[in-house]
């Protein structure tokens, strides 16, 4: 193993973890954590992918989440299904507010991350890695990996 | 004169034993009794078979896909469209699981198709939903069609959708039933399964309803 590779590697290393601890308080406790992260894999030629997940507020000021961004796709938004009129439709939120000390799941047939066009289709244990912008002006780094559902 | 009456005695009980021989067996000819309704469904079972009329849709071969494509399997049919990331991903790994479940026991598989009908054919080409469809089994099918064969089939299965308008990057989301919709071997709609959509049920259900219209053949 060269050095350069180690060095890369811990730098790797570095990145995730620094994902994973987000928006760090002064009580050293993130301001907000993310946990349950499911990106599933879609069939080979899909155009669209979505991400479900836990989102905790642990401060005590109400957190909105103003946009969510990834270089791997064309486009990410947040998406809500609603029904209406007997149909399942989803409806663009321009934003998604997690309120003091409470958590908000994203699950199937609730709120969604939807990512749009995938600029290289992803596979099964392909890395993703998608920004979350605060109105606050923080942002936090989320990493993850596709997972087959089946 | 005791004797022609107690020939008329014999005669009487004769033709009462008699009859009471054919009533039994023509009760059991004829009168055949049906096998209850299976109780506890999830599924709502129709009261009445709906046969349905043709339809003229294609395949993710380019082949046509019409009623008669329905017949002499039992057909699982979800409406949706594949730029769809949430309920029709969900509805389809539903349908893998019953046919996983019923491919167990290859009685019942062997006579089974699941379908995936997309009502958004400008963007869901058979190409597109062959890769779809086959991403959850190689046996899963793939449909679309003209709107107008779309609106067939939908309106006399009960399925709605609505398409909305494309916004400026050109993408349009679709609105959708949720439901799976049983057809029997002979093109009759037989069942609807609502969501939750619970394959371990739906999978139950399915056997229940085969079953009990087996029983009352
Ligand atoms: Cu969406």
């Amino acid at each position: 193993m060269n050095k350069t590779f180690l060095i890369k590697s811990l730098f790797g290393t570095l990145l995730f973890l620094a994902g994973s601890f987000n928006q760090a308080t002064a009580h050293g406790q993130a301001a907000v954590t993310f946990s349950d992260i499911i990106v599933p894999e879609a069939p080979p030629t899909a155009v669209v992918m979505v991400a479900y997940m836990q989102i905790k507020n642990n401060t005590d000021q109400d957190k909105t989440i103003s946009q969510i961004s990834s270089t791997q796709f064309k486009r990410v938004e947040i998406h809500k299904m609603n029904m209406a009129n007997g149909m399942m439709k989803m409806k663009k939120l321009d934003t998604l507010t997690i309120k003091a000390q409470q958590t908000i799941v994203l699950e199937s047939g609730g709120i969604h991350v939807m990512l749009i066009k995938p600029l290289k289709p992803l596979k099964h244990n392909d890395p993703v890695t998608l920004t979350f912008k605060f109105a606050s002006g923080e942002s936090t780094m989320l990493n993850t990996r596709v997972q087959r559902t089946h | 004169m005791t004797q022609p009456k107690k020939t008329n005695n014999l005669i009487l009980i004769a033709v009462a034993i008699v009859s009471i021989a054919v009533g039994v067996l023509v009760s059991q000819k004829l009168i055949k009794t049906p096998v209850p309704i299976p109780e506890n469904l999830s599924a709502t079972l129709l009261d009445k078979a709906k046969p349905l009329h043709n339809f003229e849709l294609i395949d993710h071969n380019n082949k046509p896909f019409n009623l008669n494509s329905l017949k002499g399997n039992w057909s699982f049919l979800f409406f949706g469209y594949t730029h769809c990331p949430d309920v029709c991903p969900l509805a389809m790994q539903v349908m893998r699981k019953v046919w996983q479940a019923a491919e167990l026991k290859t009685a019942i598989a062997s006579d089974m198709q699941m379908i995936f009908i997309s009502v958004d054919p400008n963007r869901d080409t058979p190409t597109l939903l062959k890769s779809y469809a086959q991403y959850y089994n190689p046996a899963f099918i793939g449909v679309t069609g003209k709107a107008n064969e779309i609106d067939n089939i939908t309106k006399q299965i009960g399925i709605l959708y609505s398409l909305d308008k494309a916004d400026k990057n050109g993408d349009y989301a679709v609105g959708h039933s949720g439901q799976i919709i049983l057809i029997d071997p002979q093109g009759n709609m037989r069942a609807v399964f609502s969501p939750p959509l619970n394959p371990k049920s739906i999978t139950r259900d399915f056997i229940a309803i085969k079953k009990w219209l087996e029983d009352n053949r």
